[in-house]
């Protein structure tokens, strides 16, 4: 029996992520470096879970194998309890349909404003541009009044919640947000966590957010810590 | 929002470099499209100058008969000349229906007081050359009445420059060896635009000339007309034999100046070779140079959902409006800059037929352009597929 995921998000939210015995090993050289080690987990939809770890920890490696940007070395991963396909042309579809992604950098263009910024991926997937939608996303990240500011007009802050909408833009199912808070000062970094359990709370999205920031990583559901690639 | 948008506001961010790439680009289709137009303009400038042409043989001092007849052509001085005799010899030749003497000199004239003095070829010429030139009409006033009247005939152009009126008493000098001589006579009459190099030349009769110059070093050429055109050959052949007086047909003339222009061509095609390899090497580096900046971009575009053929899409539509707007302006480039091309060309080459050397073609500008933006695509591809190779967690990590 084929047990590959499907590239389209079912409607159902039995468990939405599974992890199997997940390694990742990079070779440096000659050396094989085990970012990952072993990991089994599974994460509920609609939950709001943070990855916390130190610098080097997997944290992030982890992250980007259950966002369809990095295959396991070993182990299996599971999407609405099927299997994430290796075909990069798979991951791409899934990527696109079920994961929006904020990282520590903005990755904002420039020449765009705000709301041009925020419609981004819209121009990718080739959809119509839904201004109710992009209202209703701009309103729960507080940037009503800077839908026409150039990125470089805004704050740190503003910036990575220009960064959160666009990623919530294509409405994902599950919310991958990289050390979010890595380029922000701690008042910022407390409205951003503030803002995942708000966006948590009003829409039921799936979470998952990689942070070495412990007090930060308090704010979340679930904590699973990472240590030198393993489950703690 | 879609891709288009994108791909100019990309441009708008990097104004700096796509300004110096469409520049860059300008100027090499400038010169593309210029020496492309510069070689179809002398191609036709030549022939229009052949066509028409009433003189089928001409006579010239020993040396070399193209070069000498070129000169003719377009003015400038014959080294050597010919004798009365030989002009009688060749007048008794029974296929000869015109023998016109023909003779040149670089000469200054002027209205007489008047400063303004215009370094031109004073031709002096008999009345049959008319014959010999049935292009020739009078715009103004008449042609010479008797062979020794000291009246002056101007072309076109050159009276235009003096602002000549008939009847204008006119002034020209001529130094031969270590003697100036000066003479002064009316303007009688105005030749007619010929689209010649004659437009620019001063006329008197030979006679006037004859009493002037004497007759020695006087016959530059002899213009020759046949009394039929078949027996071209034939009669040139036979006028060769007369002591030092060699012949050339205007048909090999007309070969000759071709075959010269074709080497010139192939050249031309060289250079043009070589000037579209150059912008494509550009144009290619210009784009890896842009790759190393733009692998963040692409890589966060990936994350974002984009797929290679749209990226792909984003990266031609941004080439093709660079190359676009560049090739558009290198077509106005060398459209604004044929007339300080024409004027070196002509410093450059003597003999160069008048009219417009450099001759525009709007469908050669159209294919120009389409060329450009395709050959732009083209050199695009292999730096852009290495670019969309990128992962977007190469990216992330590097971050």
């Amino acid at each position: 029996m084929n047990n590959a995921i499907e590239t389209k998000p079912s409607s159902g939210l039995s468990p939405m992520i599974r992890l199997d015995q997940v390694s990742k090993i990079y070779k440096r050289g000659t050396e094989e470096v085990h970012a990952v080690e072993n990991v089994s987990l599974s994460i509920e939809p609609g939950s709001f879970v943070c990855l916390l770890g130190s610098s080097g920890s997997g944290k992030s490696t982890l992250l980007h194998m259950i966002g369809c940007l990095d295959q396991p070395s070993d182990g299996k991963i599971f999407l609405d309890d099927k299997e994430i396909p290796l075909q990069e042309r798979k991951r791409i579809q899934i990527r696109r349909n079920f994961f929006g992604f904020i990282f520590q950098q903005f990755f904002l263009i420039p020449t765009l404003n705000v709301e041009e910024n925020i419609l981004l991926p819209l121009v990718f997937m080739k959809k119509q541009k839904d201004d109710q939608a992009l209202d209703k996303i701009i309103r729960l990240v507080h940037l009503e009044h800077r839908k026409k500011h150039r990125p470089s007009q805004l704050s740190g802050g503003e910036m990575q919640r220009v960064a959160i909408a666009r990623a919530l833009m294509n409405d994902p199912r599950i919310l991958i947000a990289d050390e979010p808070t890595g380029n922000l000062d701690s008042k910022n970094s407390i409205e951003m966590f503030e803002l995942f359990r708000d966006l948590n709370e009003k829409t039921q999205m799936t979470i998952i957010c990689a942070t070495h920031n412990q007090e930060l990583a308090k704010m979340s559901g679930r904590i699973l810590t990472i240590k030198d690639g393993k489950l703690q | 929002m879609n891709i288009a948008k994108l791909a100019f506001k990309n441009l708008w961010i990097r104004s700096a470099r796509t300004l110096l790439t469409i520049v860059g680009i300008s100027v090499i289709i400038a010169i593309f499209f210029s020496l492309f137009s510069f070689g179809r303009g002398y191609e036709k400038a030549l022939q229009s100058e052949f066509s028409g042409f009433g003189i089928h043989i001409l006579a010239v001092p020993k040396g070399c008969p193209f070069e000498a007849t070129s000169l003719l052509l377009h003015g400038g001085y014959v080294e050597g000349s010919l004798s009365f005799w030989q002009l009688e010899e060749i007048r008794e030749h029974p296929d000869v229906e015109i023998a016109s003497p023909m003779y040149n000199r670089h000469t200054k004239i002027h209205p007489p007081g008047k400063e303004k003095e215009i370094d031109t070829i004073l031709y002096a010429i008999e009345s049959e050359i008319f014959q010999l030139k049935p292009y020739w009409n009078m715009l103004e006033g008449r042609s010479f009445l008797h062979d020794h009247d000291h009246e002056i005939i101007l072309g076109y152009q050159l009276a235009q420059q003096l602002e000549a009126t008939i009847g204008q008493e006119f002034e020209f000098v001529v130094h031969i060896g270590e003697d100036t001589m000066m003479a002064t006579g009316p303007l009688v009459g105005i030749l007619d635009q010929t689209g010649t190099s004659d437009d620019n030349f001063v006329f008197i009769p030979m006679g006037w000339a004859y009493e002037m110059m004497g007759e020695d070093d006087l016959i530059k050429a002899i213009a020759i007309q046949t009394a039929e055109s078949a027996s071209i050959g034939m009669v040139s052949t036979e006028l060769a034999n007369v002591q030092d007086v060699q012949t050339v047909t205007y048909r090999q003339a007309q070969y000759t100046l071709q075959q010269l222009l074709i080497t010139t061509r192939q050249l031309l095609n060289l250079a043009l070779v070589f000037t579209l390899l150059l912008g494509l090497i550009g144009l290619i580096n210009t784009m890896l140079m842009s790759i190393e900046e733009r692998k963040k971009e692409i890589g966060m575009l990936k994350a974002l959902g984009a797929k290679n053929p749209q990226l792909m899409q984003l990266i031609m539509i941004e080439t093709g409006f660079i190359v676009l707007i560049g090739a558009i302006a290198g077509i106005v480039l060398a459209f604004g800059l044929s007339a300080t091309l024409e004027t070196g060309i002509r410093t450059l080459i003597e003999s160069a037929p008048p009219g417009r050397l450099s001759l525009f073609s709007f469908p050669m500008a159209f294919v120009t352009v389409a060329g450009s933006v395709i050959i732009g695509a083209i050199s695009v591809l292999l730096p852009a597929s290495g670019l969309l190779k990128i992962s977007p967690l190469e990216v992330i990590r590097n971050e």
